[in-house]
């Protein structure tokens, strides 16, 4: 992915996790989900013009949510942070989480 | 009301007033309509032996994608062609000039057609050069020339052709496999939508027990009984559409560097990816997503200047608005987040 993009992670009543799952599939990272450890592979499918956009639409490959789908909500901008800040002076931003996981 | 089994009034019961009950219900309904289902006309609904297909014009066009979960929306699945008899009923559903969205694609591995159902995809009536080789053009189109001849296409259509299975007890009005034995108020809505979009197929109501008083006339009796055939006597065996093996003999599993085992039977077997391109097999562990993000909120010590130069993500949901870091992501890859209306996952 060379643009950042947004899901939905509600499926079904519940919110999961979606993490990497530590797979390539060519140059493509596999997404997986903690709660049913479903694998989700980013396409070229997307919710505009296919050609011209980023690997989009989640398709589940594994596991329970095999045969979704789920359309990016957004794709989101990557820029300069004091360009960010000129438009959205309210922007709340993210702390260092450090490189490990918290238990 | 006398019922054998109340489970599901009983929770509709507790979601809605009992004085408010139907008017409720059809207010959700009319949401439901206004959120899911694309705007358009249909043509009637047409049956083929126990399926039946309806053709569905929208406006603004869609994408193969926004139609697959279109034809969720309305009970069904984009539809698929599997022999020649249904080769030309589909096509004779086609006005002059239509160029509709049927179930296959072949987004997932190129040139791996697969009908998004499960189906064999053996039959084809492909126009000449078709399907492209290597193109960007992943999904198929039935044209109304040429004996509704085929092509593969991506970007957007106006029409799209919906299938229900009808009768057979697998996703009859029941959108989600996932929602097997998970009845919610979401499950009614969409047994309704299905009731009143295709125009009640009659098929599946006798064999549901509906009152003869059919879908405009529909009221709660007739939901309760559309449940009980749903979910009682005729529960979906199936699986879900490329669920996978249940044959732990046929499964292939792949062991990560961190010992994990995953199951990729589907990924190969169904949608045609290849084991030798699973690449890298660090582990969930290589790249964990960011679950519980903290942030510095404007005014906070530790929040940067405004004419600091380094890059982030920008999201803006609603009035929300979070700037995430681009050095942050580069390891987490993705970070789990919950806004006001969403909870979401921001991958990089």
């Amino acid at each position: 992915m060379t643009l950042a993009v947004v899901y939905s992670r509600e499926f079904d009543g519940q919110a999961l996790t979606l993490s990497a799952s530590g797979y390539t599939y060519y140059y493509t990272f596999i997404l997986f989900d903690f709660e049913t450890e479903s694998m989700w592979l980013p396409t070229n499918a997307g919710p505009q013009f296919e050609s011209d956009t980023c690997g989009c639409t989640l398709v589940g490959i594994t596991g329970q949510y095999a045969g979704r789908l789920r359309l990016p909500l957004t794709s989101t901008p990557i820029l300069p942070w004091h360009e960010w800040y000129t438009n959205h002076p309210d922007s709340w931003v993210l702390k260092n989480p450090g490189l490990w996981p918290k238990d | 009301m006398a019922y054998k089994s109340n489970k599901l009034y009983n929770l509709y019961s507790q979601l809605i007033p009992a004085s408010r009950r139907l008017g409720s219900l059809l207010l959700v309904v009319t949401i439901m309509l206004a959120t899911l289902v694309p705007r358009g006309k249909a043509t009637d609904v047409m049956s083929l032996e126990d399926h039946s297909y309806a053709v569905i014009y929208v406006d603004p066009p869609m994408t193969w994608v926004v139609a697959h979960d279109s034809a969720a929306s309305l009970g069904g699945y984009l539809a698929t062609i599997t022999s020649q008899e249904e080769q030309d009923f589909v096509a004779g559903l086609l006005s002059e000039g239509d160029t509709a969205w049927l179930g296959a694609t072949d987004m997932v591995v190129e040139g791996n057609w697969i009908w998004w159902t499960g189906e064999g995809f053996t039959f084809g009536n492909w126009l000449d050069g078709h399907p492209e080789i290597d193109s960007l053009n992943d999904h198929l189109q039935i044209i109304h020339a040429d004996s509704g001849q085929w092509r593969d296409f991506s970007g957007q259509c106006n029409a799209f052709i919906v299938e229900w299975d009808c009768c057979s007890g697998n996703r009859t009005g029941n959108v989600n496999c996932d929602a097997i034995g998970k009845i919610d108020i979401l499950d009614v809505t969409r047994l309704i939508d299905y009731l009143y979009i295709t125009n009640n197929p009659l098929c599946c109501l006798d064999e549901a027990n509906i009152d003869g008083d059919q879908a405009l006339n529909i009221d709660l009796v007739d939901v309760v009984r559309l449940i009980e055939y749903i979910y009682g006597s005729h529960r979906p065996t199936a699986p879900c559409p490329s669920s996978g093996s249940d044959h732990p003999a046929d499964s292939i599993i792949l062991v990560d560097q961190s010992g994990k085992s995953w199951n990729v039977t589907n990924a190969v077997n169904f949608f045609g990816l290849d084991t030798f391109n699973f690449n890298f097999a660090l582990g969930p562990g290589g790249h964990p997503a960011i679950t519980e993000p903290e942030f510095y909120l404007p005014g906070d010590s530790g929040y940067p200047a405004p004419g600091e130069t380094f890059s982030v993500i920008g999201v803006s949901i609603g009035n929300e608005h979070r700037a995430y870091p681009l050095s942050f992501m580069h390891y987490h890859e993705v970070v789990d987040d919950v806004y006001d209306s969403a909870s979401v996952a921001v991958a990089y």
